[in-house]
């Protein structure tokens, strides 16, 4: 708006200008409220006031019918002591840590040769979509059927290897890394649609410059595609790490709660259901929420950070 | 101007949309008061609906009664948010979950209303009344009673030739057929075939099998845990030893896959399971096939009686109906609500003159074994809290799981559970 302004122009202009643009800011801003304020009422109540309501809450002991008792740092006290909140937070941690590089990786990997021309591209993509549209619940139970140790087709098919039935639902030591692949699963197809359209926002000059110039296929992918696509790529690590932390309903549905293999596979998120609402322990899920808030707002923050080293805004 | 007013009475009718409408929907003027039953079971619901129908029918001009279902998974989760509000549903199911519940105030102690009507309560069976009384106040109606016993497949019995279990069996009993179907299966070579499945969840399993031993999960008082004691640890043990013999199905494959949907598919040759599921056995392939015998569960340590659970019926302490939804629970819980369930096969009623019926229901498996099981019965221990008895429940999963010692686990859970209970008694005395 400034930029039609002749620099020429008397700073007494320019202030007048100011001055008319700040009364006219005034005058709409209270109509300008009133506009949003059918979804800002629904916001502060909804999320402002749950979310300082949960962190108040965490300092409370909280009965089931909404009776309180203030105990300070008690629920945090306990939840340091807690062994299955330390394994809750290692299985998140092993979730991130391995869930999000291959996410990231194998999305990238998709989007690229969906980008090519491939014969039968627009059955891949619709192919490969699907999961993001598909309801958790739907994705639970299917894998629950594919992972089953007696019935399932994962098992059936390794037995024609003559590979042992694995229990991958129950087995302590492969639970994890059985919601670790339908992870990886459910979320890839998302991240590859972001990613593909930033491929194709890719300008063609330069490839068409990089070919002139006698790149090959890998030189043009490393120097050419990755550096330019590093803003969705930061994109998409940001939203997968927090999806990723927030994992639930994958862990609730394949495994089963009662199971003596479900702690090996908890999630926070799962840990805070389990204590918040089947044990009646309002205000120590409370307290588990919050902990996992700074979690999320830390590593977020992290990558914020360590973004600057990495991505190229050409 | 004008455009400014027109913007905030737009914005205030948008905000306050929902307070101007909802007295429009709500009030019926002249017409029968209107109350709400809470539900989980879609079952059980057209069944209970049939009841709900002729009761509204008799009461065309005063009261008029709608089934409101929630799934099991979120039932008790809603029931909690709505239960302390005006919005809660003046009539809900309720089962052992009770104590927590009347310890919150927010069911209605009935005491008044038997009083008053000088309503008679021995028509239900005791253990059923009792189960529903927290401190000195009854706080629902007994609906119905469940019993765990055990089914077996008579084609697995027949093809490895083992006898059939027989009336007064015991557990060494059990144990003698099961190896006798596991040397069978073992010739014939079948892997995915187990002797016994169970579920593994409390109460078709490991609560009876404790209580049987002599152990207990809690004590009678609900004050102390008997978990970690030497019988408590004996009992998981001996679970475990089986599973060891092969001769119940291991840990994973339970754990994996329900234990009666492996006895169902006909891969198991016996299998402890709970009356709610009769329907399901009577409607079976299996079933049809007149393949399940059924036999009350093998006598442990001290004898074989089942747990029981049980639905009643409970009011809101909120609801602004009380004399309406009263009138409606007698009925619902009177003799021809419960016979005309017991003969549909949903529950074995916990009205002696209402039980009669529940055989007739059968064609395909012998329901009086569960009649005889309901007899011989004792109440699901519970006192509410869940978080108290929670250790105990994981580390006897754990425990089963194989992949933890037996017995320090069990005694830490116990010790970690005990003084969670002495906690939760120090601030209510």
């Amino acid at each position: 708006m400034f930029e039609g302004i002749n620099p020429l122009n008397t700073l007494a202009f320019r202030d007048e200008i100011r001055g008319a643009m700040k009364k006219q800011k005034q005058r709409y801003n209270y109509s300008a409220y009133l506009y949003i304020a059918p979804i800002l009422i629904g916001i502060m109540v909804f999320y402002l006031y749950a979310f300082f309501q949960n962190i108040w809450l965490s300092f409370n002991d909280v009965g089931i019918f909404g009776n309180r008792k203030f105990i300070g740092f008690g629920n945090y006290r306990t939840l340091f002591h807690d062994i299955l909140f330390w394994r809750a937070l290692k299985n998140t941690a092993f979730y991130a840590i391995l869930g999000v590089p291959s996410i990231v990786i194998l999305s990238i990997g998709l989007a690229w040769m969906l980008n090519q021309k491939i014969p039968a591209q627009s059955f891949f993509r619709t192919a490969i979509f699907i999961p993001a549209i598909t309801l958790p619940a739907a994705i639970g139970l299917l894998w629950r059927w594919l992972y089953n140790s007696s019935f399932g087709l994962i098992n059936h098919i390794l037995g024609w290897f003559g590979i042992q039935p694995i229990f991958w639902l129950s087995d302590i030591h492969w639970v994890r890394w059985s919601i670790l692949i339908v992870l990886i699963w459910a979320s890839m197809s998302y991240m590859v649609i972001i990613l593909l359209s930033g491929l194709q926002r890719i300008p063609s000059v330069y490839y068409d410059a990089a070919q002139v110039d006698g790149a090959n296929t890998r030189q043009i992918f490393f120097r050419v595609t990755l550096p330019l696509l590093t803003p969705t790529i930061f994109f998409v690590s940001v939203v997968s790490m927090i999806g990723t932390f927030q994992i639930f309903d994958l862990i609730f549905l394949i495994i089963r709660p009662d199971s003596a293999a479900y702690q090996y596979a908890n999630s926070l998120v799962t840990f805070f259901f389990q204590q918040a609402f089947a044990l009646d322990l309002r205000g120590y899920g409370a307290a588990i929420s919050v902990v996992s808030l700074i979690l999320i707002f830390a590593v977020t923050a992290i990558q914020f950070r360590v973004q600057k080293r990495w991505v190229n805004y050409d | 101007m004008k455009s400014r007013l027109l913007t905030i009475v737009v914005s205030l009718s948008i905000i306050g949309g929902s307070a101007v409408l909802s007295p429009i929907t709500s009030a019926r003027a002249g017409g029968p008061t209107e109350i709400t039953l809470a539900l989980w079971d879609e079952v059980q619901k057209p069944i209970i609906q049939q009841a709900v129908d002729v009761f509204n029918k008799n009461h065309r001009t005063t009261i008029h009664v709608t089934i409101n279902s929630t799934p099991w998974s979120d039932f008790w989760t809603k029931l909690d948010a709505t239960l302390p509000t005006s919005k809660a549903t003046d009539v809900t199911w309720m089962n052992v979950n009770v104590r927590k519940y009347a310890t919150g105030g927010v069911i209605e102690p009935l005491d008044k209303y038997i009083a008053s009507d000088a309503y008679n309560m021995q028509q239900y069976v005791p253990g059923r009344v009792a189960a529903f009384k927290v401190g000195t106040s009854q706080y629902a109606l007994p609906k119905g009673m469940d019993a765990v016993f055990v089914a077996y497949n008579k084609a697995i019995f027949a093809k490895y030739g083992v006898p059939l279990p027989k009336k007064n069996w015991t557990w060494n009993d059990m144990k003698t057929a099961a190896a006798a179907i596991l040397a069978g299966e073992t010739a014939a070579k079948k892997t995915t075939e187990y002797p016994i499945v169970m579920e593994l969840d409390a109460q078709p399993s490991w609560i009876n099998f404790l209580y049987q031993d002599g152990a207990g999960f809690l004590s009678a008082d609900r004050k102390t845990t008997n978990v970690g004691t030497p019988a408590g640890i004996a009992t998981i043990q001996s679970l475990v030893d089986l599973m060891n013999a092969k001769l119940m199905a291991p840990y994973n494959v339970l754990s994996e896959t329900k234990g009666t949907d492996i006895f169902l598919s006909g891969n198991a040759g016996m299998v402890f399971i709970g009356s709610w599921k009769a329907a399901v056995l009577e409607k079976s392939t299996l079933g049809a096939a007149k393949n399940i015998g059924l036999i009350q569960m093998p006598k442990r340590g001290l004898n074989n009686e089942s747990v029981a659970g049980g639905l009643g019926y409970a009011m809101a302490a909120k609801s602004a109906h009380k004399a309406e939804a009263w009138t409606f629970m007698k009925y619902i819980t009177g003799h021809q609500s419960m016979t005309n369930e017991a003969l549909n096969g949903i529950e074995f009623p916990a009205r002696a003159d209402s039980q009669g019926a529940y055989a007739k229901g059968f064609a395909n498996i012998d329901a009086k074994v569960i009649v005889a099981a309901a007899k011989s019965s004792f109440a699901y221990p519970s006192i509410g809290i869940p978080a108290t008895t929670q250790p105990m429940v994981d580390a006897i999963a754990q425990a089963l799981s194989g992949t933890v010692p037996i017995a320090t686990t069990l005694q830490a859970a116990a010790a970690k559970s005990q003084a969670l209970l002495d906690a939760f008694y120090a601030v209510k005395s």
